[in-house]
């Protein structure tokens, strides 16, 4: 349903109304010290510390490492979840063997293997990479197995009437329909491996986003915790946006071909 | 129906986020103190003879006050969250979370608390580091906020080298001390319970503020604006019992239940021993600042907003308010009792 | 031959269930062949012996116990308030537009920011308090639940809608009669992300937060000193109890389908 210009126009003004009544409510807090904290800074003063901190190379370089280790904690889980998950789809016996120790092994919270990787992989980038790489493992493995064994029974006889080698079944039919689930479950590795890392540079660490904001919050500065806060979201939210581009493209290529 | 529904959530989330303010108003009923413990909580100096001798229940028992002593596992950031968050009233914790305090918010310096506070850099047993240059791009674990960082950084000036030639790690409360007998780091900064580390072999001094005494720490008593004004007589008092908490504690004949008492904050009476060997206690815990203190501190202030800790410069006087304290001093005829010290702690003849 | 997608019969339960414990069991003589010829120093790695027996010994002096509860206590408080919130705005933004551009663009907005994010701004705002940590927790669980319940809403609008007016029913009957219903496959999903998002949260409120008190906190103290065995006891707890809540939630989704169903 296509919107006119008009209705668009109204749904932009809603979406604005609540941002700038929240801008407003924190002048008016900050500005007549309204609450008992000290530390509730005037919408200005995020700002111009927003505009020094882009001027000055801390944000960039500290954002750029924390989206470095995701990307590569992202990349490594992710594949090895992917591998991981197409073959516990695939082979049953594989599943029965490998499932309830990965079930278990997935219950266990996200954070609650940070003080386990210190302890044994000690403090430094491995701890980073390897603990984002675990995080991102379970999400993917769990959302391709589950990709794969929704693929249709009708598709895999299709597949054996036509006495496909198992090779030509997992790239032909196997894969493109696991896409979808691939996808979701790599979206929800991206939210999942941003926690990872914010919480493990909360921890410990020398730089990185998360370094920053914990650094920022010891020395009271709140305005420089909110800055590093927006910067992750957008950071987030950018890399959301292109995952979904590719989503796009991937699936709309499928539908042509199916 | 729709619209009641966001208007009510709309009155919710403005009123969640003014009550968890409001839910930290101060109640004139309870005195509430904030300081550190670093082994046991239990603090040292002045206030662990307060603490430990009741002298404060003591002194407002008779007007029903209670007295609330909360001690920070997170050291002086947490002291500031508190201040800051109005939770404490009274807060001692060292120089350069104290700096970070008053840049921020709205707390006067009352008295001090402790002076020349040893701090140490130690390496692993078998590090091959002699110097700090030494430690380039090593891991060396820092608490950010706190005494230690600013002897950190100072440090790390003094020798003209960078923080960022280093690979300096954030920590807070107790996890840089586990990361480094772990082996995880390379050097770590202490206080004086750098003994406990060289006695079991697990750490070595390459640094320390016995060969530059002009790192030494300096701690004070700091009290909120708004509590000041709206008790003022209350914060007479709190800083009376302090004043003649710290003369206890001075006196050379209870020199031995002094140390004693200190001992119970987990660091033992051996160390305590070693450290103030030859040194009268009524030049640590003097609570008066002279020339020595107040170069320090303002030192401290001009160092912190270089290094960009603090964004604002403020000026020691305004922060300072010595009226409580010298109406103690003289009514308690104390005013000639602690040493005064020079711009270099060496005494000032009286 | 591979097995995609297709249960056979043949490969009864017993086999499957042994099948399952092989490689637990692999791990388990691995561990023990490992610690008792000292491959790996006991520091990194206690043998297995000494972890149960550690285990064993904080069951019987019941601290842990009272962790336990503080930890559960927070999340249940949280995970209530954080559920209720999220169920509001969910249904309100499922149902009318209007309110969905109201709040939608904020909510996305916030939404790609770890929740782990927001502590240090909590802490600076609120303070440390138990109530902050509960506000840390409803959050996590107000998103899931939100997401969710909006979902299961949104779907249904317009058929529903169209009987409704047919039927000239109010909207109060609507709603009750016709879109929860509808919507409770999502809703139940929705609390039961939540859950899990709640109890993740907890201990990380515990750990982030560095005030005494909760499993979280035991986990982290072992940690600081170095004490493996109670590190991987607190970690098995922890699943377990992750386990638990989620299995709970998921029995609870299924009997209440099939109460809908019935209906």
């Amino acid at each position: 349903m296509r919107q006119t210009v008009r209705q668009k126009v109204i749904t932009l003004i809603l979406g604005l109304v609540l941002p700038v009544l929240i801008l407003i409510a924190m002048e008016v807090v900050a500005r007549f010290e309204l609450t008992t904290s000290q530390l509730f800074v005037e919408p200005k003063v995020i700002f111009e510390t927003l505009v020094d901190m882009i001027k000055g190379d801390e944000l960039f370089i500290n954002l750029g490492i924390s989206t470095l280790r995701v990307s590569i904690g992202f990349v490594l889980g992710g594949a090895a979840g992917l591998l991981f998950g197409t073959v516990m789809g695939i082979s049953r016996t594989f599943e029965s063997y490998v499932g309830p120790i990965f079930n278990a092994l997935r219950q266990v919270p996200v954070l609650a293997w940070i003080p386990l990787f210190i302890l044994w992989v000690g403090i430094g980038e491995g701890f980073n990479i390897s603990f984002i790489a675990v995080t991102a493992f379970f999400p993917m493995a769990l959302s391709t197995c589950e990709g794969v064994k929704g693929v249709s029974k009708s598709e895999m006889e299709v597949g054996a009437v036509l006495e496909f080698s198992r090779f030509k079944q997992l790239s032909t039919i196997i894969l493109p329909s696991t896409l979808p689930a691939i996808f979701t479950g790599l979206r929800l590795v991206l939210s999942i491996t941003w926690m990872a890392v914010v919480g493990a540079e909360l921890v410990v660490s020398s730089e990185g986003i998360g370094c920053m904001m914990y650094r920022a919050r010891q020395q009271l500065q709140v305005d420089t915790v909110l800055v590093c806060i927006l910067a992750v979201g957008l950071t987030g939210y950018t890399m959301n946006i292109l995952l979904e581009q590719t989503e796009h493209y991937f699936l709309r290529w499928r539908k042509v071909a199916g | 129906m729709r619209k009641i529904a966001s208007v009510f959530l709309l009155l919710g989330i403005i009123t969640t986020l003014l009550s968890g303010t409001a839910l930290s108003s101060d109640n004139p009923k309870v005195i509430r103190i904030g300081c550190t413990g670093s082994n046991r909580p239990v603090p040292g100096n002045t206030f662990g003879i307060l603490h430990q001798l009741h002298l404060l229940e003591d002194e407002f028992k008779k007007d029903g006050i209670q007295v609330e002593w909360n001690v920070f596992k997170g050291a002086g950031p947490a002291s500031n969250e508190a201040l800051a968050n109005g939770a404490v009233d009274f807060v001692t914790f060292g120089d350069l979370p104290s700096i970070i305090g008053r840049a921020q918010g709205k707390i006067k310096l009352l008295a001090i608390h402790e002076t020349r506070r040893a701090a140490y850099t130690i390496v692993q047993p078998d590090s091959k580091a002699k110097t700090i240059a030494d430690l380039k791009g090593k891991k060396w674990g820092v608490s950010y906020g706190t005494s230690s960082h600013l002897y950190f950084s100072r440090l790390v000036d003094k020798f003209g080298l960078k923080e960022n030639q280093f690979n300096a790690i954030s920590f807070s409360g107790g996890d840089g001390k586990a990361a480094f007998l772990a082996k995880q780091i390379d050097a770590l900064n202490v206080g004086s319970d750098v003994t406990d580390y060289v006695a079991l072999g697990q750490g070595k001094v390459i640094y320390g503020t016995d060969k530059a005494p002009e790192l030494k720490g300096t701690a004070g008593l700091v009290v909120t604006e708004a509590f000041a004004k709206k008790y003022p007589e209350i914060t007479y008092r709190f800083v009376k019992t302090y004043v003649r908490a710290a003369k206890l504690g001075s006196e050379p004949k209870n020199r031995d239940k002094t140390l004693a008492l200190w001992s119970a904050t987990g660091t033992p009476l051996s160390t305590y021993k070693k450290e103030y060997e030859n040194v009268p206690l009524a030049l640590i815990i003097n609570p008066v600042p002279d020339e020595y203190t107040i170069s320090h501190l303002k030192d401290g202030i001009k160092f912190a907003k270089e290094k960009g800790i603090i964004r604002k410069a403020f000026a020691f006087e305004d922060w300072y308010d010595g009226s409580y304290l010298n109406r103690a001093l003289k009514e308690l005829k104390l005013e000639k009792y602690w040493p005064a010290s020079d711009i270099n702690g060496k005494p000032t003849p009286r | 031959m591979s097995e995609q997608g297709v249960w056979t019969m043949d490969v009864n339960k017993e086999v499957l269930k042994l099948r399952g414990l092989a490689v637990p069991l692999t791990l388990l003589a691995v561990w023990w062949i490992m610690t008792n010829n000292e491959w790996v120093s006991a520091v990194f790695l206690p043998p297995p012996e000494t972890v149960a027996a550690t285990c064993v010994k904080l069951f019987l002096k019941g601290k842990i116990f009272v962790d336990l509860n503080e930890s559960i206590t927070k999340v249940a408080i949280g995970f209530l308030a954080g559920i209720t919130a999220g169920f509001v705005l969910g249904t309100a933004m499922g149902l009318s537009s209007t309110i969905e551009k109201l709040f939608g663009p904020l909510f996305n907005a916030v939404r790609q920011v770890p929740i782990l994010g927001w502590i240090p701004v909590l802490i600076l705002i609120f303070g440390l308090t138990e109530l902050t940590k509960i506000i840390f927790i409803a959050m996590g669980a107000f998103y899931p639940m939100t997401l969710n319940t909006f979902d299961g809403c949104r779907q249904l609008k317009k058929e529903y809608l169209e009987v409704a007016r047919v039927f000239e029913f109010n909207r109060l009957r609507l709603l009750w009669r016709f879109i929860l219903p509808s919507a409770l496959p999502s809703i139940l999903a929705g609390i039961r992300v939540s859950m899990s998002e709640a109890w993740m949260l907890v201990i990380g409120a515990e750990i982030f937060f560095k005030a005494r008190g909760g499993i979280g906190d035991m986990m982290w103290e072992a940690k600081t000193r170095v004490q493996m065995d109670i590190v991987l006891i607190t970690i098995l707890i922890i699943g377990v109890i992750g386990f638990i809540l989620n299995h709970a939630m998921k029995i609870l989704e299924n009997r209440l389908l099939r109460w809908r169903s019935s209906n």
